[in-house]
């Protein structure tokens, strides 16, 4: 019995780990310098890079980057852009769609995917000074 | 004395005023042409203020909340960095077919907690035996919550109740099974109600069974 209770406790831990680990999309393309903040490590950004939830990708001066998401969402992100994905849900399987993404600076261009036919009032993005409302289409955000 | 020292406080706070919002960035959005698709809408707001945008170069910015269209060729070159860098989206595949369920169950939470409710636990033990009896398949068991509480903790709560359902099935002796874990939160509602509303029926977990 105290066995079962503890492999209990171990599937329970390795389990809420596996729970968390879900990739939102990948980085697709990458020039100049691009940086991956990941719970305070920061990682260089490479084509195929794992992006996951709480993400935040940091472009240098001269920095892009591409971003594919799960749903073929396409982000493309500008010079001196913070770009941070708070929740990304993306399961047909279940019917469940939430994305809520946040811009702090710099500039992008968004082009929406599949979500934007199957569920475009659960895409949002905010900035600091703005929420920004998607159907499914394609536009820039530029922060200055 | 006083009324200097008065007009001195109200000028230090009307300078930190002014600079903190300039500091704040503007957000300005420009709605953009799509191949072979039909351009969709955007909306800008801040508060209760809301501006949309339908029209390809559109442009709206959030210090001023109006609709103004913009020359494509001066946007081309502000842009044109961006445009290069732009990637194109993959062509679209037609979406898998979801996998035939073979048998689902669905168990019911107490408020805010990871325990059944005393209902469901017969459920679960039936869920069990099925699965024992099964060769090894593909299991899916996904959380969900009723609308208490903030998105951020509920997100955090229906991961947390799957996952403890998927460890309760991988230890009672059912064998090598794949089993996928997720968590809802409040998105995916059976019964949709308004935020912060306690509903049983929402807070929920559903153990899939796929053939």
């Amino acid at each position: 019995m105290k066995h079962i209770w503890l492999f209990t406790m171990l599937f329970f831990l390795l389990f809420s780990g596996v729970g968390q680990a879900q990739f939102a999309g990948m980085i697709q393309s990458v020039s100049g310098k691009v940086d991956i903040l990941r719970q305070s490590n920061l990682y260089p950004a490479w084509k195929g890079f794992r992006l996951m939830d709480k993400d935040i990708v940091i472009t240098g001066p001269e920095g892009f980057a591409g971003l594919l998401f799960n749903d073929d969402t396409v982000i493309t992100l500008g010079p001196e852009s913070e770009f941070k994905i708070d929740t990304y849900i993306f399961e047909p399987q279940d019917q469940a769609y939430y994305f809520r993404f946040y811009m702090e600076k710099g500039s992008m261009i968004y082009n929406s995917g599949q979500i934007g036919k199957l569920s475009p009032q659960s895409v949002h993005l905010a900035t600091p000074s703005a929420m920004v409302g998607i159907r499914g289409t394609r536009f820039i955000v530029d922060l200055k | 004395m006083i009324d200097k020292l008065a007009i001195r406080y109200l000028l230090f706070f009307l300078i930190l005023i002014i600079t903190a919002s300039c500091g704040q960035k503007q957000t300005k959005v420009v709605l953009l042409p799509q191949e072979n698709e039909a351009v969709g809408a955007i909306s800008l707001s801040i508060g209760d203020q809301s501006v949309t945008l339908d029209k390809p170069y559109a442009v709206s910015q959030s210090g001023k909340m109006d609709v103004q269209m913009a020359d494509p060729e001066e946007i081309n070159k502000e842009y044109g960095g961006l445009f290069k860098a732009e990637l194109k989206r993959p062509k679209e595949k037609p979406p898998a077919p979801p996998a035939p369920i073979f048998e689902q169950f669905t168990l019911y939470f107490q408020p805010n907690s990871v325990e059944l409710v005393p209902d469901s636990e017969p459920v679960l033990k039936k869920s069990i035996l099925m699965i024992r009896r099964l060769p090894p398949a593909r299991i899916r068991v996904t959380g969900y919550t009723d609308t208490v509480g903030t998105v951020e903790n509920n997100l955090d709560l229906s991961r947390k109740r799957a996952s403890r359902i998927a460890g309760i099935i991988a230890t009672e002796d059912t064998g090598p099974n794949f089993l996928e874990i997720r968590g809802y939160g409040e998105h995916g509602l059976q019964v949709s109600t308004p935020d912060e509303t306690a509903e049983e029926r929402n807070r929920r977990v559903i153990v899939t069974i796929l053939q």
